[in-house]
């Protein structure tokens, strides 16, 4: 679905990102970690074009510089941070989420109870709390339906409860669509993704599954602290 | 609601036109001078009225969504101010027994403002494009009070009168070339407005959906450029229609500029066509200047309107 070959980003004569490959199957759930100014915010916008980058990105084998605004948001869309500042109702933004496809009742009606929108449809985004208005975000994202979801810190502002219905929300649209999720909620990552990629400074410092991720401590060589690990029928916590 | 909008806009043209002096002419029983003031004075200015007003409202809509800057008006870019040195220039060859073309020096000094505008890099465009308009604002501000300190008491009188905008034209001359431009400009302005509205919830969210934004941003710059230059040419700069009236439409309708840019520029030629009544009718021997109007008549709208928001 994505392959990346020698995709590097320079910004003011520093290099964010250093020369990086990787490649993505067409679905499942990818998580990418690291301390701040890793470069995660970076690689997730270099995937969807939003900012210069060196290299070749494809996408569904087309080269991603070729690829023309309105196909490429068929193909990949990013969810970053919804302003505070917006004037138009939620209602709005849900209905200016998918552009040019048609309608899809039955998905829009599972987001909005997925995203517990329904009581706050009218309301205009100036007036949310950070919670509420990072829900609309996550439902525009996932309406829009395009095959890849790149989420970047898609927990922030979310209480527990919205937290645990994100989490079926991505793993049930990982079925048929390939979403990446930037985070530092290591638990979150934890729980929801197959497989992790680690950056540091710029660099890609592995590329596991979940799995291995705790044998290897590589969360503790990412960190520089030590982590203590738990596994039960739930799932695996980190602390 | 629309044509309801519209409505207001012919009736409140009508009463412009046919009221004078306390009384209404009978437009069907019209004598030979007011039928000369009617045809050659009252339309044209009317029709003026309602083109900048609604040009100068969706202008300022738009500006304030592509700087996300809710005090962005038609003039954000100073392209109002260096018409001011441009006439200021002229008015001193004039003087010096040159004959400068007033269009072409405004011409001339609008070049070097659209290619370092249209050089602007995206990333920290917004502030880059506001700290544009301050510097060219201060550089013209001192530039016309050097000029003026050489003009003639005539000159000056007549470059002050001219900042305060006015619209006042005889006959239909250039409605000819302003209308055309200015509607063209409009239908340029509604068939992106969706990427408009896109963009007004977010740079990323629009990009995601397929919005090209660095396209947008500079296609919007510069059909409003176009836009303002025509308008501050004919009607110098009448200030607040461009700030005041987008918050008006929010307020009254929403914030959704491609479900309103209409409405937004039915209440701007409203409001225009209004002060434009005022300025003419509060006092019966003179003429007071349309800037002054719409700017005591809608700085208090604004207040308001900020301390009902407040609430």
């Amino acid at each position: 679905m994505i392959d990346i070959e020698n995709v590097s980003v320079t910004i003011a004569n520093k290099e964010i990102l250093k020369p990086i490959n990787l490649s993505f199957s067409k679905t499942g759930v990818v998580g990418i970690i690291g301390p701040n100014g890793a470069g995660k915010t970076t690689l997730a916008k270099v995937l969807c074009h939003l900012i210069e980058f060196n290299g070749l990105v494809r996408l569904d084998g087309k080269n991603l510089d070729d690829i023309d605004a309105t196909s490429r948001a068929a193909i990949i869309s990013y969810c970053g941070e919804l302003p505070s500042d917006i004037e138009l109702s939620v209602k709005d933004i849900i209905s200016y989420a998918r552009v040019n496809k048609v309608e899809d009742k039955q998905l829009l009606q599972d987001i909005l109870s997925i995203f517990d929108l329904e009581p706050i449809l009218d309301q205009k985004i100036y007036t949310l709390s950070g919670g509420e208005r990072q829900r609309v975000n996550l439902a525009a994202a996932f309406y829009q339906d395009s095959k890849v979801i790149i989420l970047d810190e898609p927990t922030n502002f979310l209480d527990p409860l919205h937290i645990d219905m994100l989490e079926k929300a991505i793993l049930k649209q990982s079925l048929n669509h390939l979403v990446l999720v930037v985070s530092h909620h290591i638990n979150f990552i934890c729980n929801t993704t197959g497989r992790v990629l680690g950056l540091k400074n710029g660099s890609l410092i592995f590329n596991e599954e979940i799995s291995n991720l705790f044998e290897d401590k590589h969360l503790d060589n990412l960190f520089e602290r030590e982590f203590k690990y738990s596994q039960n029928e739930e799932g695996v916590f980190v602390k | 609601m629309r044509l309801v909008l519209l409505a207001v806009v012919l009736m409140l043209s009508l009463v412009s036109i046919f009221y004078s002096d306390g009384t209404f002419l009978n437009p069907l029983q019209l004598n030979e001078i007011d039928e000369i003031i009617v045809n050659t004075l009252r339309v044209p200015r009317i029709l003026l009225s309602i083109i900048i007003g609604a040009t100068l409202a969706n202008i300022g809509w738009t500006f304030q969504i592509i700087f996300r800057n809710s005090l962005a008006t038609p003039y954000t870019l100073g392209i109002s101010s260096v018409a001011a040195v441009a006439l200021a220039l002229s008015e001193l060859l004039f003087e010096l027994g040159y004959t400068g073309n007033k269009f072409f020096i405004f011409a001339l000094m609008l070049i070097p403002l659209f290619v370092l505008l249209l050089k602007l890099k995206k990333g920290n465009f917004r502030n880059q494009i506001l700290m544009f308009g301050v510097c060219i604002g201060i550089f013209s501000s001192s530039a016309i009070i050097l000029i003026q300190s050489l003009l003639g008491n005539e000159s000056v009188s007549k470059l002050i009168r001219w900042m305060m905008g006015s619209l006042n034209i005889v006959g239909l001359r250039e409605l000819y070339f302003l209308y055309p431009l200015l509607i063209l400009t409009a239908a340029l302005m509604y068939f992106k407005r969706k990427e408009l509205t896109l963009l007004s919830i977010s740079d990323t969210f629009a990009h995601s959906r397929g919005v090209n934004t660095n396209f947008v941003f500079k296609y919007y710059i510069l059909i409003c450029s176009v836009a303002v230059c025509a308008v501050v040419w004919i009607c110098g700069p009448i200030g607040f229609v461009g700030l005041i009236i987008p918050h008006l439409t929010k307020r009254f309708y929403g914030a959704d500029i491609s479900k309103f840019q209409i409405h937004n520029l039915l209440i701007g030629a409203i409001f225009l066509v209004l002060c434009d009544f005022f300025s003419r009718n509060i006092l019966t021997e003179v003429q007071l200047p349309i800037g002054a109007i719409t700017a005591t008549v809608g700085a208090p709208l604004l207040l308001l309107q900020i301390l009902k928001s407040r609430n």
